[in-house]
């Protein structure tokens, strides 16, 4: 009797010394699509049996209120040890003192496995608060049966866009241009005429952050999409089309040219559309410049206050490995960071391989820890000018005057 | 005070300080987060007085809001009033489906805001919505309205889906004023001779105004504070033209990260509904004298 119960006692010791010696990280990842949940759950699953003595605590949250959950975990102090986010909120973090710099916890060669671009994007005033976690770039989609019944041909430069544009609203139903004109992104879009045209959204060359919009080249980027909507080459009633109103209206075949990620190509196959279109680069200025297309970084972040920090990084270059990557990213028709992971076969697909093909051309847009106010000022500004309210010239003197008044607080 | 007098309100002091807490906390946080610089993440960095509420006024867009919120929840407050007392009295008579007829007003009321509002987005899209649909079948127009497109047009309707996702809830309030009223005087005032509309005018209108005013009360406070239906259905835009307080407070908010700001927004809203509401009682609770 007393054997047994010392034998008890032994054990609940044992399990209960076990327990004290786990530690614990929380990760927090928003979803891409279906295959984020499984696809972390796997990588959970197995960083946890290479690693017995860490537990992971996975939640999986919406994209569209994930700022707002951030935010107000960060303000509870209840945040997690790993933080899925994008690269655009990291100066907000750092300037709250939430993120821990990465430097001093990775070696050269983890840093190695990722391309030298995405690495630079990726820091803030020199140091690495953010690991590229997923990336993209956007394409030029055109529907080459419209295009061949206008007589048009698929563009390469801004011009050929406006006339292939012209001749698709003259001469069959479809609108020719999509412009997006609210919601996610819509800022993203005028990006495309700002940065071909030669212009930025804001000059960091001055000393501090100020607006380069009062540039000549913002104004003709500006004209530009006032033109095609002015001349009803674009669909009307713009500001009422957010990124997946336009593809709706490309997958039917209502519109000819568009801008956007790969996603688009691989609805349009599995939902059955019956459109026949081309996957290409942005436009340039003229034929001899390839066009410049936008970028994007996500990237995860590791807590301040994280009580495991080492774990949480082991966590993170655990989670980089190929066969992860191929897992969830390429099932949400995004790229991968890493230059092994892009070799996988899950990659190699039409649709991802152009959006790959548009990487070198990619810019990847701003970062400074008012950019929510100075994104939002641009939105309005441009939706002004979309519906007719106000010229270029006036919509992007009064964002001028706005975001320098923002950028300066 | 004997003790008698006071074991009822030691019984109630528990409930009575719960509720006080709950209520007054956030209210009391809210004050001092509106008089401290508040970084985005809470972090405290000092008092700075009313700087907050002068930031908040010097702002031209504070003014367009503020008076755009006046004008929806007047709009959808009155609009609901007087939709619903017709619809309320229709179904305080007898008449075949009676029931029926009362679970199908107060249908909607079961359907959450949120959902509303999405299925709203949906019928409003320009290309495959419903209503343009709907309208182009029946020769109204001959080219899809982009009805969120522009305040023109996105901010009346939004203002009718305040007035419809209002009703169920106003009517539920008239029809319990209606069922208080006694019968015998209406059997009295048709014995004298009086016509409907006398009997309505004369009797169950004055008897229903109690009623009328806390359905008044109630929705100028839901509707003043209401989100989801502007916020799905444009976010407050194109350029913040459909923008009203609590729009505008949760971006300052969540998206641009000024807590102090939103808080002093916060505390504005507050100040407006109180006055509003003492106003209006004192002004009742006068006409009743």
């Amino acid at each position: 009797m007393k054997k047994s119960v010392l034998k008890v006692l032994a054990t609940v010791c044992a399990v209960s010394t076990l327990t004290y010696a786990q530690s614990e990280i929380r990760v927090s990842v928003p979803s891409y699509g279906d295959g984020t949940k499984p696809g972390f759950e796997r990588i959970v699953a197995d960083f946890e049996k290479a690693n017995p003595d860490i537990k992971v605590n996975l939640e999986v949250g919406s994209w569209s209120s994930w700022q707002q959950k951030l935010q107000t975990d960060f303000f509870s102090g209840g945040n997690a040890d790993v933080i899925y986010s994008t690269r655009g909120w990291v100066p907000t973090y750092v300037g709250g003192n939430k993120l821990e710099a990465l430097d001093s916890y990775l070696s050269k060669s983890d840093l190695a496995q990722f391309p030298k671009s995405l690495i630079d994007a990726a820091k803030v005033d020199g140091k690495l608060y953010a690991l590229p976690s997923v990336t993209s770039a956007r394409n030029l989609y055109v529907n080459t049966d419209l295009l061949k019944k206008a007589g048009a041909k698929v563009p390469t430069t801004w011009a050929e866009l406006q006339e292939a544009a012209k001749l698709v609203s003259e001469k069959t139903d479809a609108s020719g241009f999509g412009i997006q004109g609210k919601e996610v992104e819509m800022e993203k879009y005028f990006y495309y005429t700002l940065w071909n045209f030669g212009g930025s959204l804001l000059d960091k060359t001055v000393g501090g952050t100020k607006s380069a919009l009062n540039s000549p080249e913002a104004l003709k980027a500006a004209q530009f999409y006032n033109n095609l909507i002015k001349n009803g080459y674009s669909q009307k009633n713009v500001t009422s089309y957010n990124r997946e109103d336009l593809q709706e209206l490309f997958k039917q075949g209502k519109l000819a040219m568009m801008i956007t990620h790969g996603v688009l190509a691989e609805q349009i196959k599995s939902e059955g559309h019956n459109v026949n279109f081309v996957q290409t680069d942005v436009p340039g200025l003229d034929s001899m410049k390839k066009g410049r297309t936008l970028g994007v970084i996500d990237a995860v972040h590791l807590s301040k206050n994280s009580k495991a920090k080492e774990d949480a990084v082991k966590f993170l270059m655990f989670s980089v490995k190929p066969k992860y990557q191929a897992d969830w990213i390429a099932s949400a028709n995004l790229l991968p960071v890493t230059t092994e992971a892009g070799k996988e076969e899950a990659f190699n697909k039409p649709h991802l391989q152009a959006m790959i093909a548009a990487v070198p051309n990619a810019n990847f847009s701003f970062i400074h820890k008012k950019s929510t106010k100075i994104i939002d000022i641009l939105k309005n500004e441009l939706q002004a000018m979309y519906s007719g309210k106000k010229s270029p010239e006036d919509a992007l003197a009064s964002a001028h005057k706005k975001i320098n008044r923002a950028a300066r607080k | 005070m004997n003790s008698r007098s006071l074991k009822p309100l030691l019984f109630i002091a528990p409930s009575f300080i719960l509720a006080f807490l709950i209520i007054s906390y956030p209210i009391i946080d809210l004050i001092r987060l509106s008089f401290n610089d508040v970084g985005t993440f809470g972090e405290m960095n000092g008092f700075i007085g009313l700087l907050n509420y002068q930031d908040v006024f010097e702002e031209e867009l504070f003014f367009e809001v503020l008076l755009r919120t006046f004008y929806w929840t007047v709009s959808v407050v009155v609009g609901t009033v007087v939709i619903s007392v017709p619809i309320a009295l229709a179904l305080n008579e007898d008449f075949y489906g009676k029931g029926i007829a009362r679970t199908i007003i107060m249908l909607p009321w079961a359907i959450s805001l949120a959902m509303t509002a999405v299925i709203w987005k949906w019928m409003l899209n320009p290309d495959y919505g419903m209503l343009n649909h709907f309208l182009m079948s029946i020769g109204l127009i001959d080219e899809n309205i982009g009805w969120l497109a522009d305040a023109s047009t996105a901010f009346p309707m939004q203002i009718l889906i305040g007035i419809l996702v209002s009703i169920p809830f106003t009517i539920s309030i008239l029809l319990g004023g209606l069922t208080s009223i006694p019968t015998d005087i209406y059997e009295a005032a048709y014995l004298d001779g009086s016509s409907y509309f006398q009997r309505l005018r004369t009797l169950t209108l004055p008897l229903l105004k109690p009623f009328i005013n806390i359905a008044v009360v109630l929705n100028v406070i839901y509707v003043f504070n209401s989100f989801p239906i502007i916020w799905i259905l444009t976010e407050g835009g194109p350029s913040n033209s459909t923008d009203i307080l609590p729009t505008y407070l949760y971006k300052m908010a969540f998206q641009f990260g000024e807590i102090g700001l939103a808080a002093a927004v916060s505390i504005i809203m507050l100040a407006i509904l109180l006055g509003f509401t003492f106003v209006y009682a004192y002004v009742s609770m006068k006409e009743k004298k």
